[in-house]
């Protein structure tokens, strides 16, 4: 017998892509919900979404429209959305207009128009877009607050009562939700918002308060396409992510070949397993390449990967072995040719296509490159973004090798230029160095993390599809000054 | 009115059908009975005073455009206007006004939400209109 007397709240599907996660699971059933925001935030298309999805003609939904968009409009314009079913409209779905009742400002009529259709259809939600206009109304006639308050709470009761959940849908600013009663009776506030930087425009989406269950706090990225709104959850990393939960191995549990075996070497055995690797150096010196040997060797291996190239667009062969490597269905790629992305939005991407592919091995290909393609609202916060984005992806097990662009500066030892090197659990450093009038090209293992590993700075050169490593240190001292000396040991060149 | 069985649209607008003038008026109550909750009174009037305009280039003798009055007697100007004209007259410009507001509000908002509403106004005779309004263009 279940002891647990109290009642179970049922949560409804939203149908909006990454909504129900934000909701902590989906709309309360009989909630009473304000969607508020800027104009051209993306409301009434999250209303309508959510409402085709829910509507059926066993629970109808009732869309009131008041002084604010025209219904024709709104209309003509839904219809552009995948999610829009002409066939509902009418029967699970009933647009019903109130400016007439609305003209006066009078609550009561407006209130008796809802209440003598809601008994009319029986529906199971009902949206009313724009409720600013009701409250904008009554304001002009000289209504006072209270009243509102009375109509809002009325309102409320009635629509719970008839066991609907409710949306009121209003262009709000963000310091009006602390002062209107109407966001003191909601259950749940929805807030979205658009926010220009530079040139470049961003939707946000934040649950301000959803009562009776844990939403996700927090400012998340909302895009609108042609199958409506697709919400981007800010990842968080759930507790207890590390550890047994996450089935982390630490090193000398198991390793990934980096498909270099004296890369290998260097690194104590290859790179332990959910580990992140930052390859830095500069442009041309073979970061790209070593990257695809390592997606190669998983796919060798039978590990199949994920590749998120920033570098070059879809349209250019990465390499001719990458290519191979995408075509055969072994190696996934992500979509990186939108130059307004978020970083949560390139997880998402990411972590569906590790979960479609089963992949254990990520590259992301380059962290310089992802850095121009986000929306530059999003650069500000690349290092923190970046942070949880590996701590996410190591934490699903998989192993990540972030290349970095790094100018060759003989004066200083940088290993980032973003000051994010603490980020990686190991790091490999590629460098040109000039002996006796030639650049040639020197690999070093700077760390992995709590692994034994060579401290050599070797040389390496590339060949056709691999990268070979030279077996001996170098030879050299104040290499990395750019003032080699010396020091008696011969390498041999072929 | 509005409680009125509905003609079949083709009937009831033929120039054969001595009852053509209320038949029109019935259609169009019916239609804006259906269509003003949803796109509002406003909405609608718009609708129908663009509706007018076009009609009025073929049939100069319908109403000049007009913002519609609320209540029942919306359509006294049309009734009015199709009463001075013979039953050839009035049957060819009621269905060119009908035609162009359908023609108008297919073009807003679609064939398949159009034929959904006029359904809900009209029933079973709604797609004969539709059809023969877009066989006009």
């Amino acid at each position: 017998m279940n002891k647990n007397k109290n009642v179970v709240i049922k949560r409804l599907e939203t149908g909006v892509a990454g909504l129900d996660n934000l909701l902590g699971g989906g709309m309360p059933e009989f909630s009473f919900n304000i969607i508020a925001g800027s104009p051209g935030s993306g409301k009434t298309t999250l209303a309508h979404q959510i409402m085709f999805a829910h509507a059926s003609e066993k629970h109808p939904a009732i869309y009131f429209t008041v002084l604010g968009e025209p219904s024709l409009k709104m209309l003509r314009y839904q219809q552009q959305f995948s999610f829009f079913d002409s066939k509902k409209i009418g029967k699970s779905i009933f647009h019903i207009n109130l400016s007439e009742e609305i003209v006066g400002g009078d609550f009561d009529r407006v209130l008796e128009r809802i209440v003598e259709e809601v008994e009319k259809h029986k529906p199971s939600m009902v949206f009313v877009d724009s409720f600013r206009s009701i409250i904008e109304a009554a304001t002009n006639v000289g209504h006072m607050p209270s009243k509102l308050q009375n109509f809002v709470q009325q309102l409320a009761m009635r629509m719970t009562s008839w066991q609907a959940t409710t949306f009121l849908i209003g262009e709000y600013q963000l310091p009006e939700k602390d002062s209107s009663p109407v966001f003191t009776v909601a259950d749940g506030i929805i807030w979205v918002s658009q926010q220009v930087h530079r040139d470049a425009m961003v939707r946000k989406i934040q649950i301000v308060k959803m009562r009776g269950q844990a939403q996700s706090a927090g400012l998340h990225t909302l895009r609108i396409g042609n199958d409506g709104v697709e919400i981007f959850p800010r990842t968080i990393l759930p507790p207890g992510a590390w550890g047994q939960e996450a089935n982390i191995h630490f090193p000398g549990d198991k390793r990934l070949s980096m498909g270099v075996p004296a890369l290998d070497k260097m690194m104590g055995g290859g790179l332990p397993v959910a580990y992140s690797l930052l390859l830095v150096g500069p442009s041309g010196s073979g970061k790209s390449i070593i990257a695809t040997q390592f997606l190669a060797e998983g796919v060798r291996m039978g590990e199949p990967g994920v590749i998120a190239a920033f570098e070059k667009s879809p349209n250019q062969l990465l390499s001719q072995q990458l290519n191979k490597l995408v075509k055969s269905g072994k190696v996934g790629l992500i979509d990186t040719r939108s130059l307004d992305l978020s970083i949560d939005e390139t997880l998402h991407n990411l972590v569906a296509m590790i979960k479609s592919m089963q992949a254990k091995r990520v590259v992301i290909d380059s962290l310089s490159g992802f850095e121009l393609a986000l929306a530059p609202v999003f650069r500000e916060d690349f290092r923190e973004s970046l942070y949880r984005m590996v701590a996410v992806l190591t934490s699903m097990g998989v192993t990540v090798l972030m290349t970095a662009e790094l100018e060759d500066r003989y004066t200083e030892l940088r290993f980032s230029s973003y000051g994010n090197a603490f980020l990686a659990d190991s790091i490999v450093l590629l460098r040109y160095v000039e002996i006796a009038g030639e650049f040639k090209r020197v690999i070093s293992v700077v760390k992995v993390r709590a692994s034994e590993h060579s401290k050599d700075i070797r040389f390496f050169t590339i060949g056709h599809d691999c990268v070979i490593v030279d077996e001996r240190s170098i030879g050299y001292q104040s290499i990395l000054t750019g003032q080699p000396v010396n020091f008696g040991v011969t390498t041999q060149w072929s | 009115m509005a409680g009125n069985v509905v003609p079949h649209p083709k009937l009831a607008l033929s120039p054969s059908n001595p009852l053509i003038i209320q038949n029109t008026i019935i259609l169009w109550t019916k239609l804006a009975d259906q269509l003003i909750p949803i796109i509002g009174n406003d909405g609608f009037a718009m609708l129908y005073a663009r509706s007018l305009f076009l009609a009025r280039t073929k049939f100069e003798w319908l109403p000049a455009p007009q913002v519609l009055d609320p209540a029942a007697s919306r359509f006294d100007a049309l009734s009015d206007c199709l009463r001075k004209q013979s039953i050839t007259k009035s049957s060819k410009g009621s269905e060119a006004l009908l035609c162009s507001f359908i023609d108008i509000l297919t073009l807003l908002i679609g064939e398949p939400l159009t034929t959904s509403i006029l359904h809900a106004a009209w029933g079973d005779a709604a797609p004969v209109i539709l059809a023969r309004t877009f066989h006009h263009e």
